[in-house]
Parts: structure tokens; sequence; C-alpha cells
């Protein structure tokens, strides 16, 4: 399919998100489409794939015919579809109830079989390996994304957008992506588009490269083209040193580190006493059991965790945390609570009928539950695995740990983290630990615009916060942690940020290590983790390694034992 | 000045033209109810004069709007609570019955000297019951993973069968028992009240109800309960990792809430005239402060108005049906359309308020490019 873009604006209020746009996808060729955050990318993949309407004077062409696209279900018919980077999909369902979901043919009884036939044929082609009767919850980002493949190009697309797709899949799941795309362009004459911070990926893919820049395209190139050159394009202003860095190397990361201070001597920072300390830890996931972690974590120490995505990693954080964990405390309240209940209807009802006495071992149950297990749990195993700060951390939740200065990030700032709908100040305030019962709103003011000078945060105190780009976001859950931390747990710290946001990040992290917080995260990214760990743990298919020589923290020795290759 | 009008924005009070599409909805509702009216051979005027007549004519028919009031806002109050940490407590029915209970138990079998230990015993088991009616819901949410609208429905089923249990059973009278309603409680252990035009009025009862909102309002606006509660509302998972506890906070704005809808049932009780429990004494009242809430969309200011009105419509409804010979029922009609109607227009301005909100990001954005640019250029 080819499509054209003819004068395509699109303004919010005083802001030109795309400035008079003009570019033509030709049919069959693989395009990337580079640009900093806020440069107009998404805005202008919305156009296209008709969650929004450009502005009046700019058209689309399909083949040469102008079309209006009113909606995303019109995208689809008119052949366009788009793969966003969370998987638009319903995790309590099959893979094959999903893929039935958008079926043109699914009618008010669907044809399981014949589905069943395509779905599989459809991913046979591509060397997809589907389960149809999976549940959703069960598999991987990639594998979902091999899915909304397989659905796209059942609904006969011609014209495909990938938002950032090699973001949190496997590095085999990428070749698979990256065969299936150019078997794509190259048989069924499928214009691709590509939205991508990644320049290998850029290079590894794409036949053309199209660079927008606050809003206009800034310039279009045929790959292959020196890094450099896609660099200067997208950020035009960089100063020379990025661009030095870019020619020797063109992963973001390593392009960052560049440009830290002092970055050559990482390990070189004098490292304090032990914060964190994992005994023989036997971890349970969904799917692997992982034995015997043992892991010292100094202060000041960067520990990277590498391994494929969903090796273990973020229970590994998640267990140190405390996250899934029932606090002594809240014990104690449950068993205060039963206890008052119980006495309660005794004294009102006083009268033994049926419907009491079940509620009441109803209750019992539900509140002493997780009383029992913890019980049998500790009585299975009484040694202590976790250390944190010197105390057995068995009995304590993530509450408890944060307020001794320990924290976790997730990777899902949105949806574990940030508040959505409430606004910067209120996020100062909630974070502030303190026994008041009020809320000293111009002291949590006060803090806040502190914090918006001291991360640089783009956003003002009363923005609410899903209105901070993805950068800024992260920039404030940063500045939300106590000024006293010990110990983070960051999963992915710098997921979806472009070069300069990720950048910024790792600048005020490493800042925090300098006063002694210890960092453990965790990175699909293999270069990221090369570049900041002082240690690495590689988590690969239920074996735990800690590597601890800096001679062989680097990409090649990483990736033999991911893959599992060594042990050592 | 602006730093001090946001503050407030912040804190949840929210500007006057936040109550326009409420004003909107109400008039769409009226329009609505008036054409309803028209096919039904009635004109407004009508159905206002029967309102006014049942329930505003004299100082007595304006008290008993204050009493249906009282419970009603007392549910609504503690439901600002629940609604705000994102639970629909769909059982403050069965609380407010459960309170009535309370109330009624002590009001029966325990006697004691003071006036003031017996009405503070009535009233204490009365929000105890409720409370642990509600902290069960809440139990039941965050142990047993059962959604709060279920859960509370189950027991809004067995309170009511509980109720009509005792009511027909242990505590039926000795004699001329109808299974419908308990002995006339003791007037020793009623709410004190002096009679105004041949109507009742307790001042106990209002001091507890205006109290209990003053209460819960100032938790709202100026507490970390209230903020922590507001940020569980939006993103559990998020609060869970900004360390607030959000179980015990979910629990206690059930209790709370509980608590309050007990208080509410105990007036509904043992304010005289009624002096008994009746069969199904909550009379609907938890439900329709779900719509209360609803319309007031957690603005707490607002609920205390809204929560008038129904009153007034509830008292009213009754003159209504017996001068014009229109089923009650319609007023309960009345009621829901001008719910639908109100939250759509309030759907209508929250889309409004997005796109602006959009706007101004976007402004701000462009503004920031604009001075790079600048910086660019300059250097």
């Amino acid at each position: 399919m080819q499509l054209e873009l003819r004068h395509i604006s699109k303004t919010f209020g005083p802001l030109k998100a795309n400035n008079d746009i003009n570019h033509t996808f030709q049919e069959g060729r693989i395009y990337a489409i580079l640009g900093e955050n806020g440069a107009g990318k998404s805005t202008l993949m919305k156009i296209i794939s008709g969650y929004q309407q450009p502005d009046t004077g700019g058209e689309l062409l399909i083949n040469g015919t102008p079309t209006v696209i009113h909606s995303p279900s019109d995208a689809l018919n008119n052949g366009i579809g788009m793969l966003y980077q969370d998987p638009l999909d319903f995790p309590p369902m099959t893979v094959l109830e999903n893929y039935l979901t958008s079926h043109p043919r699914t009618g008010f009884l669907p044809d399981r079989s014949e589905a069943r036939r395509e779905f599989l044929s459809i991913a046979q082609r591509f060397g997809f390996h589907l389960d149809p009767d999976m549940l959703i919850e069960g598999l991987t980002i990639g594998e979902r994304q091999q899915l909304e493949i397989v659905r796209l190009l059942s609904l006969k697309i011609g014209f495909l957008i990938l938002d950032e797709p090699t973001t949190g899949i496997s590095e085999a799941q990428r070749q698979t992506l990256f065969s299936t795309l150019k078997q794509l362009a190259a048989e069924d004459k499928l214009t691709i588009a590509l939205v991508t911070h990644k320049l290998a990926d850029v290079e590894e893919l794409c036949d053309e490269v199209m660079v927008l820049r606050h809003g206009r395209v800034s310039g279009t190139c045929t790959m292959p083209q020196p890094p450099d050159t896609l660099v200067r394009m997208m950020f035009g202003h960089t100063e020379e040193a990025v661009r030095e860095k870019a020619t020797r190397t063109m992963n973001w990361v390593q392009l960052s580190r560049g440009l830290l201070p002092d970055s050559d001597n990482l390990p070189a920072l004098p490292l304090g006493q032990p914060i964190l300390q994992v005994k023989e830890l036997t971890l349970q996931t969904r799917l692997l059991t992982i034995e015997n972690i043992t892991l010292d974590v100094r202060e000041g120490e960067v520990i990277g965790l590498a391994g494929l995505d969903g090796s273990g990693q973020g229970d590994f954080m998640r267990q140190c945390a405390g996250l899934n964990r029932v606090s002594w405390r809240d014990h104690v309240m449950s068993g205060i609570a039963f206890a008052g209940l119980i006495i309660l209807f005794d004294y009102l009802m006083g009268y033994s009928s049926t419907v009491f006495t079940t509620t009441l071992l109803l209750l019992l149950g539900l509140t002493l539950g997780p009383v029992f297990i913890s019980l049998l749990s500790y009585l299975r195993d009484r040694t202590e695995h976790v250390y944190f700060d010197g105390i057995p951390t068995r009995w304590m939740s993530y509450r408890d740990l944060r307020e001794r200065g320990l924290a976790y990030l997730s990777a899902g700032r949105l949806e574990e983290g940030l508040v959505t709908g409430m606004t910067l100040t209120q996020h100062f305030a909630l974070a502030k630990l303190s026994k008041i019962p009020w809320v000293n709103w111009f002291a949590a003011l006060r803090r806040t615009n502190e914090g918006i000078k001291q991360y640089d945060v783009r956003g003002q105190a009363f923005s609410p916060i899903q209105t901070l780009s993805g950068g800024n976001q992260q920039r404030v859950a940063l500045a939300l942690l106590a000024d006293n931390l010990r110990l983070a747990f960051l999963e992915n710290p710098t997921r979806g940020l472009d070069v300069n946001s990720a950048r910024n990040i790792w600048h005020l992290l490493l800042s925090r290590r300098e006063k002694g917080t210890a960092i453990v995260f965790s990175s699909p990214d293999l270069d990221e983790i090369v570049a900041y760990s002082d240690r690495v743990m590689v988590f690969s298919s239920g074996r735990c390694t800690l590597v601890g020589d800096p001679a062989k923290i680097n990409r090649h020795d990483l990736g033999l034992l991911i893959g599992g290759l060594r042990h050592d | 000045m602006t730093d001090w009008r946001r503050l407030f924005r912040v804190t949840g009070v929210n500007s006057v033209v936040g109550i326009l599409p409420l004003l909107a909805g109400v008039l769409t509702a009226l329009i609505l109810i008036a054409i309803l009216l028209n096919t039904e051979g009635f004109t407004m005027r009508d159905v206002w004069d029967a309102l006014y007549d049942g329930a505003w004519e004299t100082d007595g028919k304006k008290l008993r709007v204050l009493i249906n009031w009282m419970p009603l806002m007392l549910c609504s109050t503690g439901l600002l609570l629940t609604f705000t940490a994102g639970l629909w407590n769909i059982g403050i029915e069965g609380q407010l019955t459960m309170g009535a209970l309370g109330a009624a138990a002590v009001a029966l079998f325990v006697r004691h000297d003071s006036k003031t230990v017996q009405l503070g015993a009535e009233i204490g088991l009365a929000c105890i019951a409720g409370a642990g009616w509600g902290l069960l819901a809440g139990i039941l949410k965050t142990r047993g993973g059962v959604n709060e609208i279920f859960g509370g429905v189950a027991l809004n089923f067995i309170s009511a069968l509980f109720s009509a249990f005792l009511i027909s059973g242990p505590w039926a009278p000795e004699r001329g028992g109808t299974g419908s309603r308990t002995e006339a409680f003791d007037e020793f252990t009623l709410l004190p009240s002096r009679i105004i035009d041949r109507s009742h009025l307790s001042n106990t009862a209002v001091a507890l109800t205006v109290g209990g909102f003053i209460v819960v309002a100032l938790i709202l606006y100026f507490s970390r309960f209230g903020l922590q509660l507001k940020a569980i509302g939006k993103s559990e998972n998020s609060a869970r990792a900004l360390g607030i506890p959000t179980e015990r906070n979910l629990w206690l704005a059930m209790l709370l809430c509980g608590g309050l809808a007990g208080l509410g049932g105990a007036i509904k009780v043992l304010h005289p005239p009624i002096g008994q429990l009746q069969q199904n004494s909550s009379g609907g009242i938890g439900f329709l402060a779900l719509l209360v809430v609803l319309l007031a969309s957690i603005r707490p200011w607002l609920v205390p108005i809204i929560a008038f009105v129904f009153a007034f419509l509830a008292t009213g409804g009754q003159r209504v049906e017996s001068s014009l010979q229109i089923d009650a029922a319609l007023v309960n009609v009345l009621q829901g359309v001008l719910v639908l109607a109100v939250l759509l227009f309030d759907g209508i301005r929250q889309r409004i308020q997005a796109e602006q909100e959009k706007r101004a990001v976007a402004a701000q954005a462009a503004r920031r490019a604009a001075e790079e640019e600048l910086k660019v250029k300059s250097s």
C-alpha cells in the first residue's frame, strides 16, 4: 500500500505538534520514524491510525485516493494497522479468543476451528510458536506482540505501524520479529513504519528513515547511513561531543555514558557497608524456581540484573522489596479486627443461627488466611534469607522497608508508582512519610517546587502527573524518593525514554549513589547494564550467576550467560 | 492569589463553574419530567403544589423533611469516604439496617438510670454494628477478593433477613404482633425532642448529623488520610508503591462509612415519633444516598443540598400520590431522570475539562520549545 501525507498539521492550542508534514510511504518499504520525545512522532501515528484528525487542509492519500480516516476501526478497514508498545489484548482470555475478537468474520457464533486453522497457518508462516489455548496472562510481551501481528495480518492490512516494538522483548524474539517484518515487506508488499529510539534497530531493519523535529520533517534518507547523520537530524543542536561519540558507537546508552563525568571510573567509588544481604534465597516465579540466590549489595554500589524478559529479575526485586508480603502490623491488625467482629456478632446476635456461624467461619478464613500462610512458610523454613541493613525482613512489608530507606520503582510508572489524576503537589504530600494526621499544603508546595528545580522537571506544581512526558514522570518518581534513601530497586528505569531523558535519569541516579545509595536495577538493554553496573547478576532459565569481574562485564560475556551457554 | 486558588483546587474545593453542569442537568430533567407529566395529563404546577403541600406548607412538614434528611445525610457522608477510596459501598443499606438493629437491641433489652448513658449505649452499639458490617464488606474485598458491590448486596440481604427474623421471632411483641414491627420503645430510650407544630425535632440528632458531616469534610479536605484515600481511589497499586497502607485505609473507610450509616439507622428508629423497629426500616435510604453522592460527584459541600432536595422529594412524594392519584413510584422516576441528566452533563463537563487541560499542556510545551529555539539561536 502506498500512503501519502500531504500538508498534515495538528495543532493543540498554540502548539504545532505536526507542522505541514509531506511524505510518501512507498509500498513494500520499511520506514523508520525517528525523533526526540515530543518531536511529533506519536501525533503523526495517531493521525494515520485514526485516533486523531489532522487540521483542515491536510490529506491522506491511500494508493492515490484521498481518504479520511475517522477512527481506528476505520483505519483497519482501510488496511492500516498499528502495533502498540503495550499490546492491546485481553489478558484473561486465551490466544484464540483474542484472535477472534476483531476477526472480520466473527459472527454471533464464531467458527472456532476455522479460526484456529487460520491462526496457526499465519503463525507457522513466520515461525511464531503460539499455543492458541494459552491464556494471555501466561505470555511474554514478545509473544503478545506476535499474537497482535497475526491478528492484524488476518485483517489484511497493507500498512503496519509499530511503536517501539523491541522494548521489553528478548533478543531471539527481536530477531524473529525483524525477519517477519522483512518477509512481510518483501513478500506481502506491506509498508511498515517503525517508531523507535533505537538506532541499532533502524540500522538492522529499515530501508528508509524519516526524522521529525519540533513537528516538522527535519530530514529523510535511505539507509545505510552513518549514525552521526541520524543523530544530527534528530537532535540538531546536540553538542559536538555527542556526534563524536555517536560515530564511535551508535548505542544510546554508551552515547550517554560518554557524557557523564568520570564515567570511566565508575567502580572506583569507595563502597560502604553492606546494605542488602541475600543468602541462599529460593525464588518461586510464575514459570521458574530459582534456587540459591546469594548477593551482598554495599552502599554506593550499582548492581545490574540482566536476563531475558521474565527470567525472574522483577520477581527478585519485588521479593527483596517486600512488595508481595503482608506486614506484621497488618497481621496484628487483622487479628484485632477478627476478634472485634467475633465479640460484636456474638453480643449482638446471641442466636446461633447458621448464617452467622458460616459468616464467622468465612471471616476467620479470610482475615487470618495470610497469617496462616506466613506462619506455615516460617515453620517450613526458619532461616532468614534477606537482610536489609542488617535486619531480617521476613515480617516486613514494602511499607515497613520504605520507612527504613528502601524504594522500589516499577517500570509501569503510571500503573504502579504515580497516581493518574493527581498533581505533583499531591504526590509530594503523599510521599512524605509522616505521622501527622493532616497535610501541610504549604510545606508540600514548597517541597514540590524544590523538587521541580532540583530534578529539572518540566511541569508545574499543579500539573496533573499524566500530563507530563515519560521522562519527566520518571524524574518526579525519583524526586519523590526519600532523602535518606539507602537502597533503590529500579525496574527498567529508562523504559520508553529518549537518549537525553535516559541520560538525565542516570545522571540523577548516580548523584544519589555518591551519597551512599545502592542501586539494583534491571534492564532489557544489555548496553545499559554494561554501562552502569559495578556488578551484574545474570538470570537465565532458573539459574542465577553473579559477575563481579569488571573485565567480564561486557556484551559478549553477558550475552553468553543470558543465552545459558556458560555458567561460572 | 492564583496560587491560593490553585491550592484550593488541589485540596478538592472546586470552583463554582463545577456546578454549572449540575444546574444544566436539573433543568434538562425538569423539562423531561414536564413532558412525562404532560402525557399523564398533569402539569408541573400540579405536582409542585402537591409536593409543597406535603413537605413545606407548615413548620411541622418542614420538620418532617429534616427528619428524613438526617439519616440520608449520614449515609451520604459515609459514602463520601468510600467513594473517594474508589469503593462502591452498596452495602450501606445493610449497614444502616444493622445500625437500626443495634440501637433497637439496647432500647428493647437494656435499661440504665441515666438517659445519657442509655442513649450513648444505643447510638454506640448502632455505630459499632454498622461499622462491623462495613468492615466485613471491606475484609471480603481486600482479603477475599470479593467485589464490594457483590459483597455489599449479599450483606444487605443477610441484614434484611436477619431483621425480619428478629421482628417476627425473638423480638416480636408479646401480644398482637403482626410480624412487621417490634413493640414501641419506651419513651425513656428515645432521642430527647421538642414538639413544634405537632412534629418532633431532636437537637441531638441534628447535632450528630451536622457534626459527622463536618468531621468527614475536614478529613477529606485537609487530612493525610483523606489524601491517601483519594490516591487509593485513583490507583491502588500506585498508592501502595508510594508507601500508603492501602488495606488499612480501605478498612478504615468502610468502618467509618458503616459507623455513620449505623448512626443514621439509630436516628431512624430512635427519633420520635417512630420509636420502634419496623420491617424494612432502612427504606432504601442507603440506595438514595448512593445517588446523592453520585450527583455531587464526591464534592462534599454539595452533599447536604442534594440530600435535602431528595429528602424533600421523598417527603412530598406521599402527598403527590394521594392528591394526584399518581403512583408514588413516579417520584422515584423523577429522581432517576434527575440523576441521569446530571451525570450526562457531568460527563460533558469532564470532556471539556480534559480538552482544556490538554491544551494548557500543549501550550506549555510550545512555550518551552520556542524558548529553547531562542536559546539555540542566541548561542
